[in-house]
């Protein structure tokens, strides 16, 4: 089951954190012997959303829609959970930023997970 | 209108924090607990929006009786009345199922809480109720007014803010900027201890996570200058000694 990381952009660019996110997310990701996909919203170019490759992403979705042109935490939540649920992901990493922080809390209601806020590291527990 | 703060009784600010059970419980032994400052801010914003009679404002507590003085405090800044759900606030999707399951008995126009409580600083709380509830919630607000059926915030993002016109109810978080916690008065306190509080018991909650353990963070080394012509002495210490490159 791969790991989600949501690809936050503003006005159609990733920022650097975005990519230290996706970093982390593989670091998650090869822990875990799985894939990473990144779920991107908004106007981003093909270009930029190939880049993530660079970062470890496997699989890149984009959903670009008028309708979610501005940030609506509610409908970010939706999308990012369908995604979760539509590729089997038992993980979902969002960067900490003000949005993220404002969606990982309804997409852990959505997914009925645990929501882990500002984490600095990753380790699997053996049962 | 009718307003909801969701309080949360937190150490204060200058606890020295310590582990007990292995470390897997926070000691709070000697623990002094106060209204946690950032609800402190929601619960003034709630009473200036509702003064001169415009409204009422209920304040919630997820606690065990050992919160009662904390939820006295907050009548005496003002609210109307309190409830406390009888249980100790496992964690914030647990506080959020008991306000959700209260607030689908007892609708409210508004509902707020802090942007995160000092001692978890999860910023959870809000987008929880607001799913569970669906309604629209935002995290980290600086501002809030209303009119009409409508509210409108301030967000902050990085770099700025985002102003949002949002039609009522929501859910939000408050930060600083939203308003100036109030003191209370003598006539506040006073009242505190003969208005409503009235207690619930808990309903049945899920498990989603569960804190293993915890650990107090690495004190801090020494500061390590190096002459800023000793290139080689820099790219040795970051390799070797802070194994950063």
């Amino acid at each position: 089951m791969p790991v989600l990381i949501y690809t936050e952009n503003a006005e159609g660019k990733f920022k650097k954190s975005t990519f230290e996110a996706v970093s982390y997310a593989r670091a998650i990701a090869d822990q875990n012997n799985t894939n990473l996909v990144a779920i991107s919203i908004g106007d981003v170019s093909k270009n930029d959303l190939a880049a993530l490759g660079k970062y470890g992403t496997d699989k890149v979705l984009n959903v670009s829609n008028a309708k979610l042109k501005n940030f609506i935490n509610q409908a970010y939540a939706s999308v990012i959970a369908d995604a979760a649920k539509k590729e089997g992901a038992d993980i979902v990493v969002l960067s900490n930023s003000f949005s993220g922080r404002g969606l990982a809390p309804r997409i852990g209601v959505k997914l009925q997970a645990g929501v882990a806020a500002g984490g600095v590291a990753h380790r699997i527990l053996k049962p | 209108m009718k307003i909801l703060v969701c309080i949360s009784n937190v150490p204060d600010t200058t606890t020295k924090i310590t582990f007990t059970d292995n470390n897997t419980q926070f000691n709070n032994n000697g623990v002094q607990f106060i209204l946690n400052p950032y609800d402190e801010i929601a619960l003034a914003r709630a009473i200036e929006l509702t003064d001169g009679g415009n409204g009422t404002v209920t304040v919630i507590n997820v606690g065990e009786a050992s919160t009662e003085p904390t939820i006295r405090k907050a009548l005496a800044i003002g609210a109307t009345d309190a409830v406390r759900v009888n249980a100790k606030a496992h964690d914030a999707w647990y506080v959020a199922a008991q306000v959700a399951a209260y607030v689908k008995a007892n609708p409210f126009d508004l509902i707020l809480t802090g942007r995160e409580s000092i001692d978890y600083n999860g910023s959870k709380v809000a987008g929880m109720l607001g799913e569970l509830l669906d309604l629209p919630s935002v995290s980290i607000i600086k501002k809030l007014d209303i009119e009409g059926g409508n509210v409108t915030v301030e967000r902050e993002i990085e770099g700025g803010k985002e102003v949002l016109t949002i039609p009522l109810p929501i859910v939000a978080g408050t930060a600083e900027g939203v308003a100036e916690p109030k003191i209370p008065n003598m006539r506040g306190i006073m009242s505190a201890r003969t208005k409503p509080l009235t207690v619930i018991e808990p309903v049945e909650v899920n498990t989603l996570s569960e804190i293993i353990s915890y650990e107090t963070p690495a004190p801090r080394g020494q500061v390590k200058l190096v002459a800023a012509d000793d290139t080689a002495k820099l790219v040795d210490l970051l390799h070797d000694e802070a194994r950063v490159i």
